[in-house]
């Protein structure tokens, strides 16, 4: 069992509570997501794991090792957490060749000559390097620097690697492309991943979990498409996807769906959802994915969840299409990758399917 | 000739011209007068007077016993005064960014003071502080333990004094390079399982190397070119190094500027062959250590070694600043100065003589802050419009005009002084005795340090800052103005205050040059001094001392510049 487990994390610089009671358990060789704006505190949480920061309340273990415990003043070094991290800025010495880089880690540990050769061999061709093994940091690009900081997190195969940010610095293609690089050898040497993003995609891609952070709090955990399709609160739907939001309340709920009353300025219609469970009275936030919001040039048969819009924008984006239609001074965010042939200002209807409709408690 | 064509168009440009028309300026003020000092070298008789060429004083100085030696002294006191420059300033640095001693921020503004002050002043004030027979610590001690341990006089003393006011050169280079090093790096040395020793030593310190070695170098060949230093402390104890020896040779009997010439020429190839040394390590090991997310470097905390830290810090400010300047400033109200001075010596008349009564005085004022003022205004422009043609024009020829101007860094400023003798002593250009060969002499040996301010400041500036003025309709001139300026003026102030504050305590260069009617601040002190009137020569020190002080608050009180800010 080498599990991580981090229990009620508090974190405050001065006045500021960074990390706010954070929970989080990392099940052995699986890769998760701390995910959130900056500002939300995963990175402080991620620092107080690596032990560069020392928390103020809470316990953290790896494995059935205390590394650190606030109550029993246990804090271990940084050094002796046995992890492997991977920083924003790649951290890659620039006084050290590439090899000399990859195998610090094992110098320090008084590994034998042989065997260093033979594990950061193993380790940059693991990381598609191999050529580059005399080169000065100076010498090589962005992409081979955070190639070279990541063979020398998992030379020394750590117990735990923490990554913080380690795309952001890169080009778009090269992000995409190193998504699933990092996703491969995460698989191929089955290490305890904890990493930290801004980027949501990165995170959808990555993950076996994903924790939304906000305000130093996880507030809600998941595999990526739980996150996506049932989000808990507005803040959680809004940052992942895209989302259109309609204020409203609970009308009528029966076990086949329910009604929920829309109450915005101009528009007041009734919109029909397969969700059920909801007190009636409840004040709720009917929500929409932009994709599921289908526009019809004519009036549609189907007349449940149907409404007469304006085309107010819209935007070709290679692959879809992305448009603004306007309800009753409501305006909506719809994407749809068919060809759409109306012309902005015309008039146009759309039609929500009820299983597209989530509910969404306002607090 | 249609292949030369573009090249003359090249030519024609008008920053091209500015590239030729600044070399030319530079050849005149610097390499011509180096080249008439060199052919000195292999003549027998003074400037202006021909004679076949001969090595004859090349084999003279080469067979003596006294070059040797003093080459030796050299050596003996810039290595001495660079390992204790170099070890105060890289500790104080090290306490004041990577530790949790208390009062560190607001100490580090006291720290650089020194950099501000005169070493001349700080030998002559430390002459009043540990002179074995008129040294005020010496007194203490004899009234504690009935012992005077210390002579300031001597090689220890010229060590002592250039540690302490070296020190800020390595304290400024090394505090910048720790404060900008991407503490990620050691982070990363941590989590790969190093201990914070390793780290240390692994990763710290090799990343530091290119600035502890930069700051040694620039130390050791300021050492050795120090003039005002040893001949304070050894020059009448006839205890030469290669400088004071110069000196003796152009301003001593029997006069013989041949062999002073030949003498420079050994410095000149010394301190030439330092800075090319400098430029070719720093090419290849300086180290882009700034990185994306700043965290605050890791803090080491020091437990009850911290008040030991910060009585280390307390104690060089003490020592540099306090004690020496406190002691100067109290010695001009004094008639005598003893290792126990009596407070029925002290007296006025100092002050009287030196405002009132010495003539030198005000001509001395008048000469100081026009050469230092004026000359730093000019040495600006000048800097401003090479900085420019070398960032932003392509006219032909910009590096090599950027070589040029740098060149004079390798030029110690007595050197140049021997040079600029040899040259116009007897050139019909009536320009010697005047002020205006201090003025000429000053501008082009020290354009280079306010040229490295301005043209790090515009390189730092975006080029589309200046486009998006231009595509927004804004003549050349008018960007200029309305962005280019403003955007300089942090570089272009801190550029002119720090000509100003080296102008102002010149004495190198002055030493030669200067005749009646242009004496400056510090020949007027280093004239008083070999009269052996101290006394009086620390009103004018203290005199000095006041409108340096005078002089940079308002200026940054006018510019709103931190004086801080003037030495990153």
């Amino acid at each position: 069992m080498r599990d991580v487990r981090i229990e009620k994390l508090v974190k405050r610089f001065g006045n500021v509570t960074a990390v706010a009671g954070v929970d989080i358990t990392i099940p052995e060789g699986k890769i998760v997501t701390l995910l959130g704006p900056s500002g939300c505190g995963k990175t402080t949480t991620l620092r107080c794991l690596a032990g560069f920061e020392s928390a103020d309340e809470g316990k953290i273990w790896i494995g059935d090792q205390l590394v650190f415990d606030s109550k029993q003043k246990i804090n271990l070094a940084p050094q002796k957490r046995d992890m492997g991290m991977v920083f924003q800025s790649y951290a890659v010495w620039p006084h050290m060749s590439v090899f000399e880089n990859i195998a610090f880690p094992l110098r320090i540990r008084k590994t034998s000559r042989r065997k260093v050769d033979e594990l950061v061999a193993r380790a940059m061709r693991m990381v598609g390097i191999e050529e580059l093994k005399d080169r000065l940091p100076s010498e090589i690009s962005g992409g081979q620097q955070q190639r070279v900081a990541f063979a020398r997190a998992i030379v020394y195969d750590p117990a735990v690697l923490l990554l913080d940010e380690p795309l952001s610095n890169l080009d778009a293609k090269l992000r995409e492309r190193m998504r699933f690089e990092i996703l491969e050898l995460q698989r191929k040497i089955g290490i305890t991943t904890v990493y930290v993003t801004h980027d949501q995609e990165e995170a959808m891609v990555l993950s076996d979990e994903v924790l939304v952070m906000d305000c130093g709090k996880v507030i809600q955990r998941g595999d990526p498409e739980e996150i996506y399709f049932d989000p808990h609160n507005e803040f959680v739907a809004d940052f992942i996807g895209k989302i259109n939001f309609l204020r409203g309340a609970v009308l009528n709920c029966q076990d086949c769906g329910s009604i929920v009353s829309i109450r915005e300025e101009g528009f007041q219609s009734e919109i029909h959802t397969t969700r059920t469970d909801y007190a009636e009275g409840k004040k709720v936030l009917a929500s929409v994915r932009p994709e599921n919001i289908i526009i019809y040039p004519d009036k549609p048969q189907e007349e449940v969840n149907t409404w007469p819009a304006r085309l107010v924008r819209k935007n070709f984006l290679g692959g879809l299409f992305d448009m603004v239609v306007e309800v009753k001074g409501k305006e909506l965010r719809c994407r749809t990758p068919f060809k759409v042939e109306a012309k902005i200002g015309s008039d146009v209807y759309i039609q929500i399917q009820p299983k597209d409709v989530l509910l969404i408690d306002i607090n | 000739m249609n292949r030369i064509m573009p090249y003359l168009r090249l030519l024609m440009r008008r920053d091209s011209i500015l590239v030729i028309v600044i070399t030319a300026m530079i050849g005149i003020t610097v390499i011509y007068p180096l080249s008439i000092m060199v052919l000195g070298t292999f003549k027998s008789t003074p400037p202006g007077v021909p004679s076949a060429l001969t090595l004859n004083n090349y084999v003279t100085m080469f067979s003596s016993d006294w070059f040797w030696i003093e080459l030796g002294h050299t050596i003996w006191i810039s290595v001495g005064g660079t390992i204790l420059g170099v070890f105060l300033g890289v500790s104080m640095a090290w306490i004041v960014t990577r530790t949790d001693t208390p009062w560190v921020g607001k100490l580090e503004i006291p720290l650089i003071v020194p950099f501000f002050l005169s070493p001349f002043i700080g030998a002559l004030a430390w002459t009043g502080l540990a002179s074995a027979d008129y040294g005020l610590i010496n007194g203490w001690f004899q009234a504690l333990f009935g012992v005077r341990p210390f002579e300031i006089f001597g090689p220890w003393g010229i060590i002592w004094v250039m540690g302490l006011y070296y020190s800020p050169y390595a304290f400024l280079i090394v505090s910048g390079t720790l404060r900008n090093m991407d503490p990620t790096l050691e982070e990363a040395a941590l989590s790969a399982g190093a201990n914070k020793l390793q780290t240390m030593l692994r990763v710290t310190l090799p990343l530091m190397a290119p600035g502890i070695l930069a700051s040694a170098i620039l130390i050791f060949v300021a050492a050795a070119e120090q003039f005002g230093i040893p001949s304070v402390l050894a020059l009448n104890q006839r205890w030469y190094v290669l400088t004071t020896r110069i000196f003796y040779f152009l301003r001593g009997y029997p006069q013989d500027y041949s062999m002073g010439a030949t003498v420079a020429m050994v410095m000149l190839v010394f301190t030439g062959g330092m800075v090319f040394m400098r430029n070719r390590v720093m090419r290849h090991r300086e180290f882009v250590t700034v990185g994306g997310k700043s965290f605050r470097p890791h803090v080491i905390p020091l437990g009850k070694w911290r008040y030991f830290a910060l009585s280390y810090l307390l104690a060089y400010i003490m020592l540099s600043v306090i004690l020496p300047f406190g002691t100067f400033i109290a010695i001009s109200f004094f008639k005598f100065w003893s290792i126990h001075p009596k407070m029925k010596y002290l007296t006025l008349d100092n002050w009287r003589y030196i405002l009132f009564e010495y003539p030198t005085t005000w001509v001395a004022v008048k000469n100081s802050l026009l050469l230092s003022i004026g000359g730093a205004a000019i040495a600006v422009l000048i800097s401003a419009v090479i900085a420019w043609v070398v960032v932003r024009s392509k006219a032909f020829g910009k590096d090599a005009l950027d070589t040029i101007a740098t060149l004079p860094v390798a030029v110690p400023g007595l050197i140049l002084g021997v040079a600029y003798l040899w040259a116009w002593i007897r050139s019909p250009i009536p320009i010697y005795g005047t002020i205006w060969i201090l003025m000429i002499a000053y501008v082009s040996r020290f354009i280079p340090y306010s040229l490295r301010s301005i043209e790090s400041t515009l390189r730092q500036i975006d080029k589309s800052l200046e486009e998006s003025a231009n595509i927004s309709g804004a003549s050349w001139l008018r960007t200029f103005w309305s962005v280019s300026l403003p955007l300089l003026k942090p570089g272009l102030v801190a550029g002119f205050i720090l000509l100003f504050v080296t102008f102002i305590r010149e004495l190198s260069c002055s030493i030669l040059l200067y005749s009646s009617g242009s004496e400056v601040f510090s020949v007027t002190m280093f004239d008083l001094w070999r009269d052996g009137m101290f006394p009086k020569l620390a009103v004018i020190g203290t005199l000095q001392l006041f409108i340096t002080v005078a002089v940079l608050m308002l200026f940054s009180w006018l510019f709103k510049i931190r004086i801080t800010e003037v030495v990153k």
